[in-house]
């Protein structure tokens, strides 16, 4: 009977297990190899030992980048996270035409990132752009948004925050399933909004916020699209070294993607790959490490 | 009902393969041979790629040339990495030696030779840049200089007849053109500060270089790079960076909303292909074109700049390398030369081509002609570091003295030590 | 009084909050219709007097639409049924079959959850290159028949699996049912809302995704929409207007599916509640 279910499960797992084996494990051990070599497309692989990673301990673009990265992370991941709890907040309010705000609040996070780029791109233009131009409506003067190194940065966050979407409707559905007679028997008790939220809410969706939090991170660390798109829109033409002003815009992974695509050094790259497996691995750990300490598991 | 489930995964995955495969296929059209020829160029330039390609297929029975503009330098590389690249395609000077270096360009030598194929027509500066190691690995279509477009009125009403002709008249012509609205903002620029940091084209003006012409030494460390550092850093500093920034994201370059185009910049540096937008969408302005102005006190070098030339090269991959070739040899004889580059209003890199009358009609073009035949015009070393000195060293250090965080002497000491070492 | 006070305050913060969400959107569309140079005006032109719809037209002469469109519509589709073919029978593997591998296959999951795609992109660009699969759609669609890059919709499966008691399927177990039958007619029809969340979550990424395309794609005529639209922003004599009408008809398609999956998509997040 046992033996029978073991092979029902590999059946049913097998087209997973294959693609794994194919798409994941191969994968990792090539990356692995070539972090420790030199090569490229059009050569085969040498051996370089850990020059690559040496490489990337020396290199100031690596650091740079790696702030940039980390201040995505640091402040982009709250500032996403409560921008989808406080629009959940709202949309689970009992009034009429919910449905409707429910698909406005969500459809700028569906909106392809080709497209939200090319509109914020506008949306912040210094002298035109609608953010600019509201300000001077309340004579202030905006920031170079785009153009500007301190600028560029908060400008995606906010980009972020805007298209946070995905992680509302999560916190929406987390919300809705928070029992109902928690809320009775606090009012009971005469909490106000706040304390309910404080002592009822945020406790009972906290398994949520930890995974939206793991979720969150990982996409920060891996930021691409947008800064990509970005950093190599210009008036002027594409940009061909993707950093943006004063290499503000120069993620981890831009990097990473142009040492392997526009410089073709490969083993840059996968080194670079590496470490942000290794650092991706070590935070998530630390996360769910610490998370014991403010995460509370239904009774269920 | 589990051998159903594993045959309708079967042919599902079959399926994707089959699709996947067509549409992959789907290019090959019948018959010759193709020549697959992509190019950099889109819209008005695009099509007279297209044209040539078209009086190619009709002159010839052997091959099919199929062209395809893309417009990202990247994807044509990593097109060529992945085997399915172009057969030639076009790039720039200053990217040769990398190409070369990293196999992704092909050797011409040996076609050459077999051929017996005359070079003697092409302006010698320009040729050099398709040498890396004493190989060729491209030849240059065109010869690319940069003028000095002003814009007349702006100029008159500041007091001045004539356009600058020193460093110093430079920026005195600058500042005094600059007009700004109540709020500081920047409503004319005076700087030609647009379209990007005018730095290298002001190096080369004032008759410096970035690396010395055997290409074993950084060469910023002359009075050149500094005196052109230090204009744009008084003119950023007097007028703002933020200002100066803003009328940057204002308009589109080589567009009817360009600044310069709309009477918003009076000195302006760019190539040929400005004259000839302006001439072919009829766009009035009354602009004069003088050469780049030298550096104050040393009338030696009067006409200086650099020389940046387009340059086509054949893949090293490429599955017709003598397809592309003779597509190369078509494009680059001397009447289809002119052809193409007189239809994107870009001066040819043959010497029988300048003299053909078609140049007699496009703005500007004698002008330019002149500018690229003046003995100060340099061509940059052919060195494979080249592309990691311009898109980093200098586009970092002079962003950093353009946006004031260094000063230019600072500025200038770091793109020296930082590019010695790139050369070592 | 205090209760019509709440609702006022209520209103307004959802009005407020929608109007914030929804600006950037009509700043696309009143641009898409705006003349060559209105987009630069200052101060800027927030209603074009005169809209011009001929941007909308411009696209189709600037690019292939309906070829990209037609192209994005294949790859999306191919990977959503790869996935909904797959990613469920995974699930299944780690929620309701008592087996061995269990647990080690969920970690597994969970594993390529957190594992960057940037250490799996190098190599699998080489692997595709060697196979000469590069240009066509393979590399972009097979992966999902195999579930690979899709272990955030194993897991939301999974956990809505979970929520379907054991004690259905032992019944159907000693009934006699195969494991398959148990699956397909009882689990599946069970599952039809998490199914179909799942089915407009991938639709939606494969339908933006830009990267994979950006890699593997490298002819115009097999392009997708996302491709297509950046090559066209990377020229230099196009207009800014008619990009923003050819973005706006890129994003209308999925706004309107997502205006029609709205309640089952909701539904299923809802019901899935992904306990951690």
């Amino acid at each position: 009977m046992h033996r029978k279910a073991n092979m029902t499960g590999l059946l049913f797992s097998s087209p997973f297990l294959i693609g794994f084996l194919l798409f994941t494990l191969f994968p990792i051990g090539a990356s692995l190899v070539y972090s420790f070599c030199d090569f490229n497309l059009f050569k085969s692989l040498s051996w370089v030992g850990l020059d690559n990673y040496k490489w990337i301990l020396q290199e100031k673009e690596v650091g740079k980048s790696i702030f940039n990265t980390l201040y995505m992370v640091v402040f982009a991941t709250p500032v996403t996270i409560v921008a989808g709890l406080l629009s959940a907040q709202l949309l689970n309010l009992k009034v009429k035409g919910q449905s409707v705000f429910r698909t406005l609040f969500y459809v700028p996070s569906i909106v392809p990132v080709i497209a939200s780029s090319l509109v914020w791109m506008w949306v912040l233009n210094p002298k035109s752009g609608l953010i600019n131009s509201v300000l001077q409506l309340l004579h202030i003067r905006g920031p170079n948004w785009l153009l500007d190194p301190v600028w560029t940065k908060p400008s995606l966050i906010l980009m972020g925050a805007w298209g946070s979407g995905g992680i509302m409707i999560i916190f929406l559905a987390a919300l809705q399933d928070v029992p109902k007679s928690l809320y009775e028997s606090a009012e009971i008790d005469g909490a106000g909004s706040l304390r309910k939220f404080v002592s009822i809410t945020l406790p009972s969706i906290s398994p949520i916020i930890l995974f939206q939090l793991v979720m969150s991170l990982i996409v920060y660390f891996q930021y691409f699209a947008q800064a990509f798109m970005l950093a190599s829109l210009t008036n002027s033409g594409a940009d061909q070294s993707m950093a943006g002003p004063e290499k503000s815009l120069l993620f981890y992974s831009i990097l990473l993607y142009r040492e392997a695509f526009v410089d073709f050094r490969m083993g840059h790259a996968s080194a670079m790959a590496w470490v942000l497996f290794l650092i991706t691995a070590l935070v998530t750990w630390f996360v769910f490490k610490t998370s014991k300490k403010w995460v509370t598991y239904g009774g269920e | 009902m589990r051998k159903a489930y594993c045959r309708t995964l079967l042919s599902s995955l079959v399926i994707v393969l089959l699709v996947g495969v067509l549409i992959g296929c789907s290019g090959q059209a019948g018959g010759k041979p193709k020549v697959t020829v992509w190019y950099l160029w889109g819209g008005k330039e695009g099509e007279v790629v297209e044209q040539t390609i078209k009086r190619f297929n009709e002159s010839q029975t052997k091959y099919q040339a199929v062209g395809l503009s893309v417009p990202d330098e990247q994807k044509i590389k990593v097109s060529i990495a992945g085997g399915k690249g172009p057969d030639i395609t076009d790039s720039f000077a200053s990217n040769v030696a990398q190409y070369a270096k990293e196999g992704i360009a092909l050797p011409l030598d040996d076609l050459i030779n077999r051929d017996k194929y005359d070079l003697s027509d092409f302006i010698p500066a320009s040729l050099e840049q398709g040498k890396y190691e004493g190989k060729y690995y491209a030849l240059p279509i065109n010869v690319t200089v940069t003028g000095m477009f002003y814009n007349k009125k702006l100029l008159a009403d500041a007091g001045f007849k004539e356009p600058p002709k020193t460093s110093k008249e430079l920026l005195d012509v600058a500042i005094k053109t600059t007009k700004t609205n109540p709020d500081g903002t920047i409503d004319t620029l005076g700087f030609p500060d647009y379209p990007g940091n005018p730095f290298e084209t002001l190096t080369y003006g004032f008759g410096g270089e970035f690396v010395s012409k055997d290409g074993k030494q950084a060469a910023f460390d002359s009075p050149a790079s500094l005196e052109a550092m230090k204009l744009i850093y008084e003119y950023n500093k007097k007028f703002g960076v933020d200002n100066v920034k803003q009328i940057q994201a204002t308009g589109k370059w080589l567009d009817p909303t360009d600044p310069f185009m709309s009477g918003k910049q009076a000195i302006r540096f760019d190539g040929p292909w400005l004259s000839t937008f302006m001439a072919n969408n009829n766009i009035k302005l009354d602009y004069g074109l003088a050469p780049l102005p030298y550096l104050d006190g040393h009338p030696e070098f009067e006409g200086s700049g650099e020389n940046a030339s387009s340059i086509f090269y054949i893949a090293k991959n490429s599955k017709n390398v003598d397809g592309a070739w003779e597509f190369m040899k078509f494009l680059y004889s001397a009447p289809e030369m002119s052809k193409f580059t007189g239809g994107m209003g870009n001066i040819p890199a043959r010497k029988s081509s300048m003299a053909d009358p078609v140049f007699d009609k496009i703005a500007d073009a004698k002008l330019f002609m002149k500018f690229a035949e003046n003995k100060n015009i340099k061509s940059p070393p052919n060195i494979s570091q080249m592309p990691d000195i311009l898109k980093k060293v200098v586009k970092e250090e002079a962003e950093a003295v353009f946006n004031l965080k260094k000063t230019p002497e600072d500025g200038i000491k770091a793109m020296q030590q930082r590019t010695q070492d790139l050369l070592k | 009084m205090v209760e019509a006070a709440q609702k006022i305050v209520r209103y307004s913060l959802l009005v407020l909050f929608s109007v914030v969400f929804a600006a950037p959107l009509l700043w696309l569309l009143s641009t898409s219709v705006k003349k060559q140079g209105e987009l630069f005006a200052s101060p800027p032109v927030f209603f074009p007097k005169v809209p011009r719809w001929q941007n909308y037209a411009d696209v189709f002469d600037t690019i292939n639409f309906f070829r990209l469109t037609g192209n994005t519509v294949l790859i999306s589709v191919l990977t959503v049924i790869g996935i909904l073919i797959s990613a469920p029978l995974v699930a299944y593997a780690c929620s309701h079959i008592e087996w061995k591998g269990k647990k080690i296959l969920f970690a597994a999951v969970i594993a390529t959850l957190l594992l960057p795609y940037q250490v799996t992109m190098l190599p699998l660009y080489v692997i595709w290159t060697r196979l000469g699969l590069v240009g066509t759609y393979v590399p972009l669609v097979l992966p999902a028949f195999l579930s690979a890059g899709a272990g955030y919709y194993v897991f939301m499966i999974r956990q809505f699996f979970m929520t379907i008691p054991n004690s259905l399927v032992q019944a159907a177990r000693i009934d006699g049912a195969s494991e398959f039958r148990i699956y397909a007619q009882i689990m599946l029809p069970l599952c039809k809302p998490i199914i179909a969340t799942v089915g407009v979550l991938v639709f939606l990424a494969a339908w933006s995704d830009f990267l994979g395309p950006l890699l593997y794609l490298n002819d115009k005529d097999s392009y997708t929409l996302s491709l297509g639209l950046y090559a066209f922003m990377q020229t230099h004599y196009v207009e800014w207007e008619k990009l923003m009408a050819a973005s706006a008809m890129f994003t209308l398609p999925i706004i309107v599916l997502f205006f029609f999956a709205q309640k089952q998509f909701i539904e299923g997040i809802t019901l899935t509640g992904i306990k951690g």
